[in-house]
């Protein structure tokens, strides 16, 4: 508790520093949220576009060229030749880096995973004593996003072992059996032109209207050279909602030493279970 | 034996020219690089066997290839839009080669928007279809397992209409700079080049280590030792794509390493220079201006791109010594 008390009194007077207006009390916290949220739309907002305002106009410009392309029916090389090389978009590339001023006074109203408290007595038992409570937080999220990078690298192996486009695949394409191997992405593209087939294609695509309907459509045209692979990735996935749904619930996805083994693999730590174990 | 165990001197020559380094390299420099490429790509094989394994599969699918390459995302996104483009150009092949199949296949469509009923597009005519066909190919995209968005059981429904206006995410952005870079720097290289040395330069691009040669690159780098069952096409493809990436990086990294090297000793050269070089005669060796990547230069090269990541570092607080990792991808 004597750790405590400084901390709350911390974050109310940087809390006032911070923002002038901000009322005391209750409804401080909720107010503090959604500072926050616009905080990071600003950001996202002043990021800095590299000319941004002329590559805009150009582009402006390009849209205008295309739509009379396309209304003419001419192709777009004799234009490109004639008239003008036609530059991409440039899209938001860089985002303002934030100072650590910025991020430290961020602090304030963060908090990470890591309780407080828990930091507090991992840095007194390592022999840093400090009263800064952001420094202390900025620790703490530094130490969770470690943590969540682990493991989302093990999510990503535990994806790669099931493997779930195929299987939406699958179940979409022909939902009464289930015992086609898995097709990978790749080949269904490349087989797009197979045909719906049968019961499965056409339901799916009457239950979800002319949204899912529509690409079915246009990759229904089958010269049946893929079999029962057919329909484009997207499509597929749109419509997983329905008939993928059933086999995906059922299983619930969660951290296996294998996983994690393999993860931290990439981070030079072997936690392997030797193989005679297996 | 030496002369076997080499076979990729001249793609690889091509690939260093095309990534700036002089036209005739040194050939233990060659040697050397194609060791490096074949040990990257025996890594990829036995890594990718191994997802490949965990998942129940024995063969490997490009997605294995993908995935050890997913924190690099512009360049999973150049192999992305390189895949899609392989797509298209297959399909266009196809639809040239049969122009018999088309008439079937747009009887097929008919009935298929048929039944689709009221759910269907209600525009059964063909060349519309046609149209939509070719622009969903190039739109079609890998889908990857490990995106976001499958970590939700229930999927948005894919409206075709939105995918049109792609939002711009932070992949793309990735790619988007790193093209740029990319671009700027062929710029740079070609610009004072006649037109026939474009040409040349232009040619040099095409050299793969497996576009055509699928048969060479199973046997160079044993592949039929590594896995037991025969890959698919489109990963001795990506493959393809990824070692041309690798002798790239590593030709790139390299000249750095040369042009770091010439600033720290620049001085004494020209000091030398000066001394010496106030008349040129016929019999002078050549000037130490342009000389080709030694491989010093590579060996230093492959230890910067080996060094483990920051990150990654912090496992170790930071302290050093020597992390057991495996060998990065370059």
């Amino acid at each position: 508790m004597d750790v405590e008390e400084p901390v709350i009194e911390d974050s109310g007077k940087s809390g006032n520093v911070a923002q002038v207006g901000v009322p005391l009390g209750e409804d401080k916290e909720e107010e503090v949220e959604e500072e926050e949220e616009d905080d990071e739309f600003n950001d996202n907002q002043e990021s800095t576009i590299n000319d941004g305002n002329n590559n805009n106009n150009i582009n402006n410009n390009n849209n205008n060229n295309n739509n009379n392309n396309s209304n003419k029916g001419g192709d777009g090389i004799n234009n490109l030749a004639g008239s003008r090389i036609t530059i991409p978009e440039l899209p938001e590339l860089t985002r303002k880096d934030k100072t650590l001023q910025e991020l430290l006074s961020m602090m304030d109203e963060y908090s990470p995973i890591i309780p407080d408290a828990v930091t507090d007595y991992l840095l007194a038992k390592n022999g840093l004593l400090t009263n800064d409570l952001q420094v202390k937080r900025l620790l703490a999220l530094a130490t969770q996003k470690f943590v969540s990078d682990i493991a989302q690298d093990a999510y990503e192996y535990s994806r790669i072992r099931s493997n779930t486009v195929s299987k939406l695949k699958n179940n979409l394409n022909n939902p009464n059996s289930g015992l086609q191997p898995p097709v990978s992405s790749q080949n269904a593209n490349t087989g797009a032109m197979g045909t719906p087939s049968g019961p499965g294609g056409s339901g799916a695509g009457s239950n979800f209207g002319p949204g899912a309907g529509g690409p079915g459509g246009a990759g229904g045209s089958g010269a049946g050279a893929s079999g029962g692979a057919g329909g484009f990735a997207n499509s597929s996935t749109g419509t997983g909602a329905g008939g993928g749904s059933a086999v995906l619930t059922n299983e619930k996805v969660t951290l296996t030493m294998d996983d994690l083994s393999s993860a931290l693999e990439e981070y030079g730590v072997n936690i392997k279970r030797p193989n005679f174990y297996r | 034996m030496s002369q076997d165990k080499y076979r990729y001197r001249i793609e690889i020559q091509q690939m260093m020219f095309v990534s700036g380094e002089t036209e005739d390299p040194v050939p233990d420099t060659l040697s050397l690089i194609e060791d490096i490429v074949r040990e990257q790509v025996i890594e990829i094989v036995l890594q990718s066997s191994k997802t490949a394994l965990a998942r129940g599969s024995k063969s490997i699918s490009p997605e294995d290839v993908i995935f050890l390459i997913r924190h690099d995302r512009a360049k999973v996104n150049r192999l992305r839009t390189y895949l899609s483009w392989k797509d298209v150009r297959k399909n266009a092949k196809d639809q040239e080669e049969g122009n018999l199949g088309t008439g079937n296949e747009l009887l097929e469509d008919a009935t298929t928007n048929a039944n689709n009923g009221p759910g269907g597009t209600g525009k059964s005519a063909s060349q519309n279809d046609i149209d939509n066909k070719m622009k969903n190919f190039r739109k079609s995209k890998i889908r990857l397992p490990w995106e976001l968005q499958f970590m939700f059981y229930e999927q948005p429904m894919e409206n075709p209409l939105a995918d049109e206006q792609d939002a711009v995410d932070d992949d793309e952005k990735e790619a988007t700079i790193a093209s740029l870079k990319r671009l700027k720097t062929n710029d740079d290289r070609t610009k004072y080049m006649t037109k026939e040395e474009y040409v040349h330069w232009s040619e040099c691009r095409q050299a793969s280590f497996t576009f055509r040669k699928a048969k060479r690159f199973r046997e160079w780098c044993g592949l039929s030792q590594l896995t037991d069952q025969r890959p698919q096409d489109d990963v001795i493809d990506i493959l393809g794509f990824l070692t041309f990436e690798m002798v790239c990086s590593i030709t790139e990294e390299a000249l750095r390493v040369k042009a770091l090297e010439e600033e720290n000793l620049g001085d004494e050269i020209k000091i030398t220079n000066k001394k010496k070089r106030n008349r040129h005669y016929l019999f002078d060796p050549p000037d130490n201006s342009s000389y080709p990547i030694t491989p010093g230069h590579i060996e230093e090269a492959w230890r910067r791109l080996q060094s483990v990541s920051f990150e990654k570092r912090c496992i170790k607080n930071f302290k050093g010594g020597r992390l057991r990792s495996r060998a990065r991808l370059i």
